[in-house]
């Protein structure tokens, strides 16, 4: 479909909507306008996008610019606060009381997941949180399933390793 | 409900892992950690209950946020709609009771720059123009809500472009 109607493309997104929505909310914690942005920019590239060329799976394409510009605000996000806050280092130099706090298990988790590489951290949520397919995931990440499933073979086992090593039990 | 046995789930998790289990048998191991309590299960199994009710729970506000996104402006336009509505509707009432009131005919009374009109004619025919004005007023605000609702529907797309207009425009 090479130049959509704008009526045509309101259509095509308003059903992906919600998805897009809950993709990028995996990303943006600072409220839903924030989330609805990035929804906004990606949109708008599709819609330059199909001007000039055929798209096929109009879903799997805008989920695919999303994760992009997602990767690109975490980018961002992470050089303005890396100073502020260093992922996991902090969860190894921490003093006896930040050590109690930290057993907070669904914090400590998360912040796990945060110290994942952007790709295997994508794969994470998408599976454990949106329950994505694993073919679905690797159209988002442009891979092959194959390498969908070593990600995320990995990046559970890393998570299961820090929560192995955290010794809550 | 049916129990799942511990066995089953503890060759699951090895599954899971290695990520070979599908979105069913995930289903069911994050089925167990919602249903099971602390004490029925095995140190090994709840060393990992943190991690899948953070995932359950990040669904569910994920689910919530997306719900609330979706539709506000709709609420927001039939609450503008509904007061404008009320108010006109409120208006022809009072117009209406005014001027096919029997009992206050004979005692009609209207001020135009403060002056008494008596004509009970010339009253009538006041009301009778503002009435006009009303379904008028009614009729441009009918138009106003088809148009918003073409508005609402083109809103995503055109507020994108505008973004790239003022990048344009900036650089």
């Amino acid at each position: 479909m090479v130049g959509m109607t704008s009526q045509e493309f309101n259509r095509t997104i308003g059903a992906i909507r919600p998805k897009l929505v809950n993709f990028a909310a995996l990303f943006v914690k600072s409220g839903a306008a924030t989330a609805e942005d990035m929804v906004q920019d990606a949109v708008l590239k599709l819609w330059k996008t199909q001007e000039t060329q055929q798209i096929k799976n109009t879903e799997a394409l805008t989920l695919h610019i999303l994760r992009n510009l997602c990767l690109d605000y975490l980018k961002l996000k992470k050089n303005n606060t890396e100073e502020l806050k260093p992922a996991y280092s902090a969860l190894v130099s921490e003093s006896p009381l930040e050590k109690l706090e930290r057993k907070d298990g669904l914090e400590f988790i998360k912040r796990c997941i945060e110290t994942l590489p952007e790709d295997q951290m994508i794969a994470v949520r998408l599976r454990d949180v949106l329950g994505y397919e694993i073919g679905e995931i690797a159209t988002i990440l442009g891979t092959t399933e194959v390498n969908v499933r070593t990600m995320l073979s990995r990046a559970r086992n890393k998570l299961r390793e820090k929560i192995l090593q955290n010794g809550k039990y | 409900m049916e129990n799942i046995s511990e066995k089953l789930i503890s060759s699951l998790i090895e599954k899971y892992f290695n990520a070979e289990t599908s979105l069913s048998e995930e289903t069911l191991i994050k089925r167990y950690y919602r249903e099971t309590p602390d004490v029925e299960m095995s140190n090994e199994l709840r060393q990992y209950r943190d991690m899948f009710a953070l995932y359950e729970r990040e669904a569910v506000l994920i689910n919530d946020r997306a719900a609330r996104t979706q539709p506000r402006k709709t609420l927001f336009m039939n609450h503008q709609l509904m007061k404008w509505g009320s108010v006109a509707a409120a208006a022809i009432i009072l117009i209406a009771l005014f001027v096919t009131n029997p009992r206050q005919s004979d005692t009609l009374r209207f001020v135009i720059d403060g002056e008494n009109i008596n004509d009970k004619e010339l009253a009538l025919s006041f009301a009778g123009s503002k009435m006009d004005k009303i379904n008028e007023l009614m009729k441009r605000l009918e138009k106003s809500e088809e148009y918003m609702g073409t508005v609402s529907k083109a809103e995503k797309p055109v507020s994108s472009l505008d973004k790239l207009n003022k990048v344009l425009s900036q650089s």
